[in-house]
């Protein structure tokens, strides 16, 4: 049974935590006195009200089951993602009603895709508040909440059940109430780490934070119009392409490689293996490239290396046009845009780790089919996968691929052409940004429908929830 | 934590109150802003369209009067030379009162000075007493260069004032959206705050009378104490408190009696 009053007080504190970043926005916007003040000011007022209003009337919360842990889960995303909005369209310009639901969706679950077609014009506050919600969005705004939450120990496992995947979980060697704070640490580490070593790469400070909120949350958002390739700095191109790739591995090995702990990401098998995928990926695309003649060999390392990174960490930064690229290398990085990053990091999609134990499942089946009496596991690091993880496994890969088979059938409905179709669906379901097609890296999103625009807002957060949790709640809600 | 469901009522109703006079706030600053952006269309670009249309007409009169003078109409010239030259010194001062650009007070310095040029070449050719046998070599050498560069200057103050104005009526129209979206937002977040407290009216004061209420009817004495079930510590428990005191007052003095 969920108590409703239960929900509303933590979504309330979910509006809270995202007014304070409003207000953060309002006040850099009139610092720089800008247009966007009343309508980011105004937000944050109303934001905060409304997360203030249940903490009048209702008392402290004890306790929360796992029901109503992942009701607020879920409700949370859609609510916040649906505050995010306000600024935008109160703001105008090209905010249309689908645009700023898009964008707000887009920055929160760090997908970094976009309708607009001129950043460069946004006034900084309103920059600084679509760089904000890549940045709650990262770790997600349920952790966050529960890093700053003085609540009970009842309340706090019962949110990490919901929000943190079992999958997730196994690469977390310490208890549970210490991996919020790991995943705090190593998420402001790794953002002020960046930042500095990019405003010494010569970027504004205000571009510098907003990139590396963009590359640890692996959101791809940027605040030029050309993205990275507008820099044309190859060291910041390196600087990035390696917190991309950092920022997409689990967050407890990172934590276990900076506090030099044996157990870490050049130990985990699985996270030498996803590295290993990069580099081939990286390879192949860079032979292509050169045998096709579009770049000599350093170039082509150099653009393979960014965007396959970018896509496999479902950042989304770009350094060139990969619509033009050969048919063999457009499939290598749809490849990487459906296996994407790995479990416990800040990316979306299938992750690699299923796909890693996939591979293993599959070979015990076909072992099994030659020896039926034989005993073998899937494991992972040493650990035994249980049956019913590993059945969960295979169903969220096989839902995943529904998922965005549906929404590439219905955007093909609407008149969409097949590639923009299909790639729009895996960059938006696995949180990556850009697709191909007229979805591509240097194009956007502004021109499709306002239909397909709200399908692909959906899909992003059917691809942050892990889609599982979605249809879990669902079932729960019909079965009730 | 709030306890007294009074304070919760006249908090809520303050955090209401409090986003309504946001949204009017931030609405009569967008709308203010309207009002600047027309005053500045109407007030200003426009005048100064109006005046560089003047300036071109009476440049262009200006012109015709020195081709009268110079075929031989030399007072029909002479008067229109002068009105015009009346006309473009009263449209530069217009000019000059509404500059709304940074770039005006440069545009408008250089058709004071082509036009300075243009005038002097056309006195000095109609200063003489007959009409000089090389009038239009005159005119060709000294008179047409400053005409068409006044002329240029002029055409580049109206487009400037003219984008102008198309831009602050995109202002304006953005400026309109954002005047009335808080308004809209205010209205939707209104619906939804009622909507809360009303389910917090439910929760906490219609559904604690309702237990009291069935707690009263099923109650008999050999129950002891009332139990209503009320877990707040606001008011109602209190008054639950209450009944249980009186209760056991009402028991006691019946004890008595009995005795």
């Amino acid at each position: 049974m969920v108590r409703y009053r239960v929900v509303i007080k933590y979504l309330g504190y979910i509006l809270l935590f995202n007014a304070l970043f409003l207000f953060i926005a309002a006040m850099i916007s009139f610092a720089h006195q800008e247009n966007s003040l009343n309508a980011l000011l105004f937000s944050a007022v109303v934001t905060a009200i409304m997360g203030s209003f249940p903490q009048i009337f209702v008392e402290k919360i004890e306790e929360i089951s796992f029901y109503e842990g992942l009701t607020i889960s879920v409700l949370g995303w859609i609510l916040t993602c649906v505050v995010g909005m306000t600024p935008y369209i109160i703001w105008g310009g090209e905010f249309t009603l689908a645009n700023a639901l898009f964008e707000s969706v887009s920055g929160y679950t760090t997908t970094g895709s976009s309708t607009l077609t001129n950043v460069e014009i946004l006034p900084k506050g309103l920059l600084f508040w679509r760089y904000s919600t890549t940045f709650i969005g990262g770790v997600g705004i349920i952790l966050f909440v529960l890093l700053v939450l003085p609540e009970k120990k009842g309340v706090q496992s019962s949110f990490y059940r919901s929000e943190v995947s079992d999958l997730s979980k196994m690469s977390f060697r310490t208890r549970s109430r210490h991996i919020v704070r790991i995943i705090a640490t190593v998420y402001f580490s790794l953002i002020i780490a960046e930042t500095i070593l990019l405003k010494i790469l010569g970027m504004s400070f205000f571009d510098a934070i907003c990139h590396s909120f963009s590359t640890i949350a692996t959101a791809g958002f940027s605040t030029r119009n050309l993205s990275i390739a507008s820099y044309n700095n190859i060291w910041i191109e390196i600087v990035i392409m390696i917190f991309m790739l950092v920022s997409s591995m689990h967050f407890g090995l990172v934590y276990a490689t900076m506090t030099r702990q044996k157990f870490n990401i050049f130990t985990s098998r699985p996270t030498r293996a996803y590295m290993g995928v990069i580099v081939a990926g990286i390879l192949l695309v860079t032979l292509q490239l050169t045998h096709e003649k579009f770049f000599g060999f350093g170039e082509s390392l150099r653009y393979a290396s960014f965007q396959v990174i970018s896509l496999a960490s479902t950042t989304g930064l770009v350094t060139a046009d990969t619509s033009v690229w050969p048919v063999f290398s457009i499939i290598l990085l749809c490849y990487f845009t459906i296996q994407c990053g790995m479990v416990g990091s800040t990316a979306g999609g299938i992750k690699f780790d299923r796909i890693y134990l996939f591979f293993q499942s599959v070979s015990k089946q076909l072992k099994l089919i030659l020896h039926p009496n034989g005993v073998y596991a899937v494991k992972m690091d040493k650990q035994v996968i249980e049956q019913d993880l590993e059945l969960q496994i295979m169903v969220f890969i096989l839902l995943y691929i529904v998922t965005f088979t549906i929404t590439t059938l219905l955007l093909a409905a609407m008149g969409i052409d097949g590639m923009t179709a299909f790639s729009a669906s895996i960059a938006t379901i696995g949180n990556v940004g850009p697709g191909f097609g007229e979805v591509s890296s240097f194009g956007n999103f502004a021109h499709l429908p306002d239909a397909a625009k709200y399908l692909l807002s959906a899909n992003m957060l059917l691809g942050r929830l892990e889609i599982m949790n979605v249809f879990a709640l669902f079932m729960m809600a019909g079965r009730k | 934590m709030i306890r007294s469901l009074q304070n919760k009522m006249v908090l809520s109703l303050f955090l209401l109150i409090l986003m309504l006079l946001a949204a009017a706030v931030i609405s009569t600053l967008e709308f203010r802003k309207i009002g600047e952006s027309v005053d500045r269309v109407l007030t200003n670009n426009y005048r100064s369209i109006e005046a560089a249309k003047k300036m071109t007409d009476a440049l262009e009169r200006e012109n015709s009067g020195l081709l009268l003078w110079m075929i031989g109409d030399r007072d029909a010239g002479l008067d229109t030379i002068l009105s015009s030259h009346t006309i473009i010194r009263n449209a530069i001062r217009e000019a000059k009162k509404n500059i709304t650009e940074a770039d005006a007070p440069r545009l408008i310095s250089n058709i004071t000075e082509a036009y300075g040029h243009y005038h002097a070449s056309v006195l000095a050719i109609t200063g003489n007493e007959w009409i000089p046998e090389d009038a239009k070599e005159q005119y060709d050498r000294e008179a047409q260069e400053p005409f068409f560069r006044a002329k240029k200057a002029v055409n580049k103050l109206m487009m400037l004032n003219q984008e102008q104005t198309y831009r602050q009526s995109c202002s304006i129209q953005e400026s309109s959206r954002r005047a009335m979206m808080p308004a809209f937002v205010s209205i939707v977040v209104a619906v939804l705050f009622s909507l809360l407290l009303y389910y917090f009216i439910r929760l906490y004061f219609i559904r604690p009378v309702q237990h009291l209420t069935e707690s009263i009817r099923e109650y008999y004495p050999e129950k002891g104490r009332l139990d209503a079930g009320i877990v707040s510590r606001d008011e109602f428990k209190s008054l639950e408190e209450e009944m249980n005191k009186l209760i056991s007052r009402l028991l006691h003095k019946r004890e008595q009696n009995n005795e």
